[in-house]
């Protein structure tokens, strides 16, 4: 399959103004050296707890913020560092769900409107019976009844606002859709509806999607390959099934094992980790998980474990020094 | 925070700078030509380049302005027209005679102000809070003018309660001035009441509020103990904003008293055409306030817990 | 489809907010219906109207002559004719008429000053909002400057410098008020500025200027409308005042020179000019503020979203 998305070394370095005159007194290390490689038509579920760099992930790969450093290429194209109407055809081909679905719809526009704006944008149609039209289409896509062409935002539901969110992002006819925490703000039983719509969705269109979330049930439901991120920096990257089964990353096996059962003869013991995730602003020197690793050897303390490559069965990425010498039966 | 102080502190000089560049800018290139006003028409073209050469007025621009920045940081601003009296000089006596006319009426509106809203706040939406309403609106939509013009012909002229106008300095002066406070707190009632009113019920739909209610706080313990404190805030930094107002004395008040607060003398000024004083007081003013403002963030920012911690 | 869920706490106050609106209503469409409701609201348009008719007769020049003498020196109000309804003036000129001249200038300079503050507030409002950084420290230095003089003393000076007369009153007014809706919106500005919808806008490649004024800005507005009402109202009263003070209209058409005869007038017991300057100016100004506290209710985005 061909690679459709790629980023390289990204950082995502935030300055800090403080002090009298206002001057950059450090730096939050949102984003360090990541990279990323994403299949066409795979779903790469991107997850981490919250600070970790996932949101900050998603808007750095389409340019609401600019990276530090980096590139991000799409089919192929280098799109970091694209201006004015260059960037704007490049957003064509990718597109974002957001988590809000309160924040995310102008309150003042109707659906019609905000399904309207990015094909009157990109001079998608010309007449108003043709935005009309693709408009319905739009909606229906997502199923919404047509009749509710003419309500605003505060007049649906959050989950039928979430569709509204889903059709925006597809009006472009995206290949990629970066889909940030869009079932997070959503009641249990409507979280599976829009999962499953995001599925048939891909199906029908052919679409790829990044998944972002901090909830590993839903991940584990939606994702092909799964990236765990910690502080900036991503730690593992595998297929779902094999994450969930064998984790290696001691990060990872420490969120699996986060997870209450439902079964309460199965509980074991939620394993709690030590201390609290240090500041990005003054990540550790050296592995970033270092100072709550159970496993943490001098190493890691001293040095940053380089994203390795896996080889055989459970391939993937790591990065950590010790992962083979860790032993760990099923987590979830 | 002492950052904050300091920054706070510093920002002040662009802003008095600016100040500075518009009242010069103003009266430099708007007003007429003090020189001709002065030396009236007829004067003589030797008369008139003497006195430009006296008063700076033959140099180049930029250092005018510079002699103005002088003028600023020394308090010297130079003498009036008519009267030739020190600026300076002035200023301090009409500071005193303004701040004797509405520093008082002020603090005791104030108190009757926040007494009022407060029972109103109690008593929301009851009869007597919606009649009160209507008659605070009622009376904001009377012109200032006309409560003075009426109160002054039927308490002063007709009734013959207190002198019409007039002033005289000392202990004397409050004969004089009783009429005008009258005036003040009754006109500013209406307003400062709704303000409060308005700053007391946002409080009361805090869920801090609802929390002591649950509780079994009563409503009268519940506005004084909680609502009135955190009301306060936004009260204090209010009327420490409106003290320089004070010194600026009321105008009206002090054009149909008669009293020679500062306000009586910028409208002199005014109508003479004397342009030291418009500027100068303008100037002064302008610096107090702020002076003032700042002192009210650094106020705000000791009394709001939240801004200390930042 | 509709979706079976339990309502959590959210959504059932959502849901009692919006069966106050119907469906496909517009915040506007809401609004008026809101304003029109009360008829004590309806009460204040119909005579803001009749204000705002008469400005425009005297524009006209439909109006008749305030300068013409009409009868006797202070004569009573009486009901000979419309022009001796509230009698006359020192040189027998209607009073009537003189109310109606002044009404005239009281809404031109309201709407004058309104309709220059109030687009350049909003404006560089957003700009200094969206923008942040250098344009932003400007725009708030340029304001934090302004307003450091006490309004009525710089408008003061501003007139008495522009030379006496109805447009230096609306230069000086108009170059002060825009200062407090420029902050308002401001703060908007800043709070929408990151909220997700801009994002999405952003990301489909609305160019800045759609984004501020297509998509912020209509979440703004009723902070201008509510604004701008008031505004006409502090307008109208400091015109009579700086009139009064001898720095307005000179020519006698405005009410502060009917107030400002009025203490002689008094004192030899003729009370009708001042009653009748008084009853307009209650008037009108008691409407404005009825409809700006209506508009008020009407707008607060509080209900319905």
């Amino acid at each position: 399959m061909a690679t459709i998305l790629e980023v390289k070394n990204l950082d995502q370095h935030f300055p800090i103004l403080g002090g009298i005159l206002r001057r950059v007194k450090g730096y939050v290390f949102a984003l360090n050296k990541i990279n990323l490689k994403v299949e066409e038509g795979e779903t790469l579920g991107v997850v981490g707890e919250s600070g970790c760099g996932k949101s900050t992930l998603a808007k750095a790969i389409v340019r609401l913020n600019r990276p530090s450093a980096g590139d991000v290429y799409l089919n192929g194209k280098e799109i970091s560092r694209l201006e004015g109407e260059d960037l704007k055809v490049a957003r064509r081909q990718i597109q974002m769900i957001f988590q809000d679905p309160y924040g995310s719809l102008n309150p003042r526009k109707t659906v019609e409107s905000i399904l309207a704006e990015p094909l009157k944008l990109h001079r998608m149609v010309s007449t108003k019976a043709d935005i009309k039209k693709s408009v319905i289409d739009l909606m229906k896509l997502v199923g919404l009844p047509a009749d509710n062409i003419n309500r605003f935002p505060h007049e649906f539901s959050g989950g039928q606002r979430q569709r509204i969110g889903i059709a925006r992002a597809l009006a472009l006819r995206p290949k990629v859709v970066i889909a940030d925490e869009p079932v997070s703000a959503l009641d249990v039983s409507i979280q599976s509806q829009i999962l499953n719509l995001l599925n048939d969705l891909k199906k029908e269109l052919g679409l790829t999607y990044i998944f972002i979330a901090h909830d590993l049930a839903v991940v584990k439901y939606i994702a092909d390959r799964i990236a765990v991120m910690y502080l900036g920096n991503i730690v593992e990257l595998r297929k779902s099934s094999d994450l969930f089964d064998a984790p290696l990353h001691p990060y990872t096996q420490a969120l699996l094992k986060s997870i209450p059962a439902p079964n309460p003869h199965k509980r074991g013991n939620l394993q709690v980790l030590e201390g609290d995730v240090p500041s990005p602003k003054r990540p550790p020197a050296g592995c970033a998980f270092s100072t709550r690793c159970l496993y943490a050897t001098q190493t890691c303390h001293k040095e940053k474990p380089p994203l390795e490559d896996i080889s055989g069965e459970a391939a993937g990425k790591i990065a950590c020094f010790n992962y083979k010498s860790l032993t760990e039966t099923k987590g979830a | 925070m002492i950052a904050y102080i300091i920054r706070r502190l510093l920002y002040m000089i662009p802003i008095i700078l600016g100040v500075a560049l518009l009242i010069f800018c103003l009266f430099t290139f708007f007003g007429d030509d003090p020189v001709r006003v002065a030396l009236g028409q007829h004067a003589s073209p030797d008369a008139i380049a003497n006195l430009q050469h006296l008063w700076g007025l033959d140099k180049p621009i930029y250092l005018q302005f510079i002699d103005f920045l002088k003028q600023i940081v020394t308090f010297d601003y130079g003498v009036s027209f008519s009267t030739g009296q020190k600026l300076s000089d002035m200023f301090m006596e009409g500071a005193f005679v303004s701040l004797s006319l509405t520093a008082p009426p002020f603090v005791f509106g104030i108190f009757i102000s926040i007494s009022i809203a407060l029972i109103l706040a109690y008593y929301r939406d009851s009869f007597i809070d919606h009649m009160a309403r209507f008659i605070i609106i009622m009376s904001m939509s009377i012109s200032y003018l006309v409560y003075i013009i009426s109160l002054q012909y039927v308490l002063a002229y007709e009734l013959d309660l207190f002198p019409i106008m007039g002033y005289e300095p000392g202990l004397e002066s409050i004969t004089y001035l009783f009429l005008p406070w009258l005036i003040i707190v009754i006109v500013a009632l209406g307003p400062n009441t709704r303000i409060f009113r308005t700053l007391f019920l946002e409080e009361t739909s805090a869920d801090y509020v609802r929390t002591a209610r649950a509780k079994g706080a009563g409503e009268a313990r519940v506005l004084f103990k909680h609502v009135l404190k955190n009301a306060l805030i936004p009260i204090i930094t209010n009327t420490v904003v409106a003290i320089p107002f004070l010194i600026l004395g009321a105008f009206l008040m002090e054009r149909f008293f008669s009293i020679p607060g500062i306000g009586a003398m910028i409208i002199t000024a005014i109508n003479e055409g004397d342009f030291p004083v418009l500027k100068g007081m303008t100037m002064i003013i302008a610096i107090m306030y702020s002076f003032f403002n700042l002192l009210t963030d650094v106020l705000y920012s000791f009394v709001d817990p939240r801004v200390k911690l930042s | 489809m509709t979706e079976v869920t339990i309502p959590t706490s959210n959504q059932i106050q959502e849901a009692s907010l919006i069966y106050r609106l119907f469906p496909g209503e517009t915040m506007t469409a809401r609004a008026l219906r809101s304003l029109l409701s009360s008829p004590q609201v309806v009460i204040c348009f119909i005579i803001v109207g009749i204000f705002i008719a008469i400005a425009i007769l005297g524009f006209l020049d439909f109006l008749p002559d305030f300068q013409k003498r009409i009868g006797k020196s202070y004569e009573m109000p009486s009901f000979l004719s419309i022009a001796q309804i509230f009698g006359t003036d020192l040189f027998g000129r209607s009073v009537l008429y003189k109310v109606m001249v002044g009404a005239k200038t009281a809404i031109v300079i309201g709407l004058f000053v309104t309709a220059i503050a109030v687009p350049v507030g909003v404006t560089l409002g957003a700009l200094a909002g969206y923008f942040g950084g250098k344009i932003d420290a400007f725009i708030v230095w340029l304001y934090s400057t302004l307003v450091s003089v006490p309004y009525i003393l710089l408008v003061i000076a501003i007139s008495f410098l522009l030379g006496k007369g109805l447009a230096s009153v609306c230069i000086a007014m108009g170059s002060l008020n825009w200062i407090g809706l420029c902050r308002l919106v401001r703060g908007e500005v800043l709070k929408q500025k990151n909220k997700e919808y801009v994002m999405a806008s952003q990301l489909l490649g609305a160019s800045t200027f759609n984004i501020i004024f297509s998509q912020i800005l209509p979440n703004v507005m009723h902070l201008a409308i509510i604004t701008a009402s008031l505004m006409v109202l502090n307008a109208i009263k400091s015109e009579v005042i700086l009139t009064f003070l001898g720095v307005g209209i000179t020519n006698g058409a405005s009410w502060g020179t009917m107030i400002g005869d009025a203490p002689s007038e008094l004192v030899n017991g003729h009370w009708w000019p001042l009653a009748t300057v008084a009853l307009a100016m209650f008037l009108l100004i008691y409407s404005l503020n009825v409809i700006g506290d209506a508009l008020r209710d009407a707008l607060d985005p509080k209900l319905g979203h």
